[in-house]
């Protein structure tokens, strides 16, 4: 049985002439620094832009509605939606980008570091989560709004009241019913995306705080 | 800044061509985690002072984007395809094949354990393995002691 003392001799011979037959040119080291980064945080910042396009395109076709539909409950709740909802949301989620462009954890020993990755990827998940929670009422009420309202406008449901309290508490319903269904997706797709790999970084940060 | 930053890694690749023998199982993971380790080291390049020893630093930064990285989960029966030298005569062959159960034996260690194990065999002062981890001296000690004792019982399964 060979002794672990050994094998640090044998490490020692060999490795040297193992990595030797690895050795990368230095034009290709010049060329990797061109290539992109699969590195969680760096994907959690792209994941995020990609948030941010996706609620600019929302905030312009709410934007959009009063110049077709130009009643004045309807300006009213769109602006409230626009100025309430969507404009802190993108302000907030630009901010988190900028703070994500700007984290470097790694330059820590793999204790600290590990213990600020976790911390950056948990809040992330939470804003994302509970941002993509909030908006699915608030979508769900809007376009079942905008469908009845269309349908009025196209000459079908001639005696139905779209701003009536009724129809309005109907449509909330549906919204309400919506963000119940999403509740469980949204989680499961969160821990799919990210959340098992934070979980394995937190066991091998929980490894390291164990006390000798 | 560019040209300082490829010769210091041209002139210490061994590291991480280490790390990623640790790491990984085969040559697509191997060459993705170089790569990653190259655009992390160069990122945290302009924060390299240098009176730090470079090869703590290259460990720190390689050691920390080999543990959070995401890597694909392994496959039952990973192909251990080391790279493999040729094999002059019988006792470097005995070498080579105890190199090989060395490797296998590792891939059954944590993220963490590994980290140790490299830079225990890289013959690294537990100050400095400590540094890197971020844990004491006297708990490097401990860590090591159950890791030998792990592998021990590995390597013979392995022989």
């Amino acid at each position: 049985m060979t002794e672990l003392e050994d094998l640090k001799n044998i490490w020692s011979k060999t490795i040297e002439k193992d990595v030797g037959q690895q050795v990368v040119e230095q034009e290709k080291i010049r060329a990797l620094l061109n290539k992109k980064s699969t590195n969680i945080i760096d994907r959690v910042r792209k994941n995020l832009f990609g948030e941010i396009v996706m609620f600019c395109v929302c905030l312009l076709l709410v934007a959009c509605v009063p110049f077709y539909l130009r009643t004045k409950e309807i300006i009213i709740l769109c602006v409230a939606v626009v100025g309430l909802v969507f404009i802190p949301y993108l302000i907030y989620y630009i901010k988190k980008y900028l703070e994500l462009k700007r984290f470097f954890s790694y330059h820590q020993d793999i204790k600290s570091s590990l213990e600020l990755l976790i911390t950056q990827l948990e809040k992330y998940l939470n804003i994302y989560f509970w941002g993509s929670l909030l908006l699915t009422p608030i979508s769900g009420f809007l376009s079942g709004f905008a469908v009845l309202y269309e349908m009025k406008a196209l000459g079908f449901l001639v005696y139905f009241d779209v701003f009536s309290s009724a129809t309005l508490s109907m449509i909330l319903s549906f919204a309400l019913l919506l963000t119940l269904i999403s509740y469980p997706i949204m989680k499961w797709y969160i821990r799919k995306l990210y959340g098992q790999h934070v979980e394995k970084l937190k066991d091998c940060l929980k490894e390291l705080n164990e006390s000798a | 800044m560019e040209q300082q930053f490829v010769q210091t890694i041209n002139q210490h690749q061994g590291i991480l061509h280490k790390v990623c023998g640790i790491y990984c199982s085969n040559a697509t993971e191997r060459e993705d985690l170089f790569q990653e380790m190259v655009l992390q080291l160069w990122k945290a390049f302009p924060s390299f002072r240098s009176e730090a020893k470079i090869s703590t630093w290259m460990y720190r930064i390689a050691l920390n984007t080999a543990i959070s990285g995401l890597r694909k989960k392994k496959i039952a029966i990973t192909e251990l395809e080391k790279v493999s030298f040729q094999i002059e005569d019988k006792q470097e062959a005995n070498i080579e094949e105890e190199l090989q159960h060395l490797y296998k034996a590792i891939e059954h260690l944590s993220d963490v354990e590994k980290s140790i194990v490299l830079l225990y065999l890289e013959d690294k002062p537990y100050e400095e393995i400590a540094e890197i981890t971020g844990i004491t001296a006297n708990y490097v000690a401990v860590k090591m002691s159950r890791i030998k004792e792990k592998l021990k019982t590995l390597i013979k399964v392995y022989q």
